[in-house]
């Protein structure tokens, strides 16, 4: 599923928000079967900024918007 | 005399007092030891290791067991089991395990009264306190011995004690069912089992060594360990074909890494059974 869950579009906007001010670009959907799964859609040259930001708390942030696992689509333009 | 001393004592006490046993045998790290070490305790003729066949246990894991006991000498049976003929097990509900031990341990049992074997044990140990184990249940129910819990044996002393004697699993990384790999609710079917264990084995392939990969409909969320993280970004498109050729529209790389029971993250604690527990 993409974005059909409750409250999927809010949640994957403010998603989109964390990534961007770390200055990260690219896109966020919800996925799974209850869209519990935030897919992070980055560039491949954009996984480093990414991993770092991880680090630095990104994971929590994202989940606390209401979902259970933070993922990176590994064919972002597929 | 050390702890670690002390435990193997104990475990080789425990297993005399049982006498003859038959031994779950998954080929796993946990029985492949018990059942090497009951073998060399009580001898060949009062030791039988049996597997449950069934589409939930990957093959690899299956030849482990048959090439295991081969090497090492251990008396082995292949028993079909099949849970996933249960509507119970197969909707995938909390307890899904209770069921799926349940059927285990009945086929079991059933062998060891045939074959006149006092005791059933499992390869349970002390490092599976406290995790979610509804299985535990159903032993319980069949009045299945864990000696490895008993003794106190952790999984770092197995380990230890298993490379001691040479046993091929003694670095191998755990192994429960595939079906531990869909969200409970989504029912387990003989084809969700396959896509998973296709897709894990195309990872294997490519050199990945301790990873889940989470069935969750269309979409795979494929979970690595922390200190094999880094060799994803340079093979992204090996994994994605490898997971994608099993029948997964999209391939999602869990940015946590691989964590035993993720997929009871979220449940309340009292959906949770631990091992001790009793319903």
């Amino acid at each position: 599923m993409t974005d059909t869950a409750p409250h999927g579009d809010a949640r994957t906007a403010r998603a989109r928000d964390l990534l961007g001010v770390r200055g990260i670009p690219g896109d966020v959907c919800a996925e799974g079967l209850q869209g519990e799964i935030a897919a992070l859609r980055v560039p491949a040259d954009s996984w480093k900024r990414t991993a770092d930001a991880v680090r630095d708390g990104l994971v929590d942030e994202v989940k606390r918007l209401g979902f259970r696992y933070v993922a990176l689509d590994l064919e972002p333009g597929g | 005399m050390t702890a670690s001393q002390g435990k193997r004592e104990r475990l080789h006490e425990i297993l005399h007092e049982c006498g003859s046993v038959l031994v779950g045998y998954s080929g796993g790290v946990d029985s492949v030891f018990l059942a090497r070490v009951a073998t060399d305790v009580l001898g060949r003729h009062r030791v039988l290791a049996v597997t449950g066949k069934s589409a939930s246990v990957p093959s690899w894991m299956e030849d482990t067991a048959r090439e295991v006991a081969a090497r090492f000498g251990i008396p082995w049976l292949e028993v079909p089991t099949d849970e996933l003929s249960d509507p119970r097990y197969a909707a995938n509900p909390v307890d899904r395990c209770y069921f799926c031990k349940t059927e285990l341990w009945a086929r079991l049992a059933e062998v060891a009264r045939g074959r006149g074997l006092r005791v059933v044990v499992d390869g349970s140990n002390a490092d599976d306190v406290g995790d979610h184990r509804p299985g535990v249940v159903a032993a319980a129910e069949h009045g299945i011995r864990s000696p490895l819990l008993e003794a106190g044996l952790t999984k770092d002393e197995i380990r230890a004690w298993s490379r001691e004697l040479e046993l091929p699993t003694w670095d191998q990384p755990a192994a429960p069912c595939l079906a531990s790999r869909l969200p409970y609710g989504l029912a387990v079917t003989p084809e969700r089992l396959r896509q998973v264990e296709r897709a894990e084995a195309g990872l294997r392939a490519l050199g990945f060594r301790d990873f889940r990969v989470r069935h969750h409909g269309a979409v795979a969320r494929v979970e690595v360990a922390a200190e094999e993280l880094g060799r994803v970004a340079p093979l992204r498109a090996e994994v994605a074909g490898a997971v994608r050729g099993a029948g997964f529209a999209r391939v999602l790389l869990d940015l946590q890494g691989y964590r035993r029971g993720a997929l009871n993250e979220g449940l309340a604690p009292s959906r949770l059974v631990q091992l001790g527990a009793r319903r």
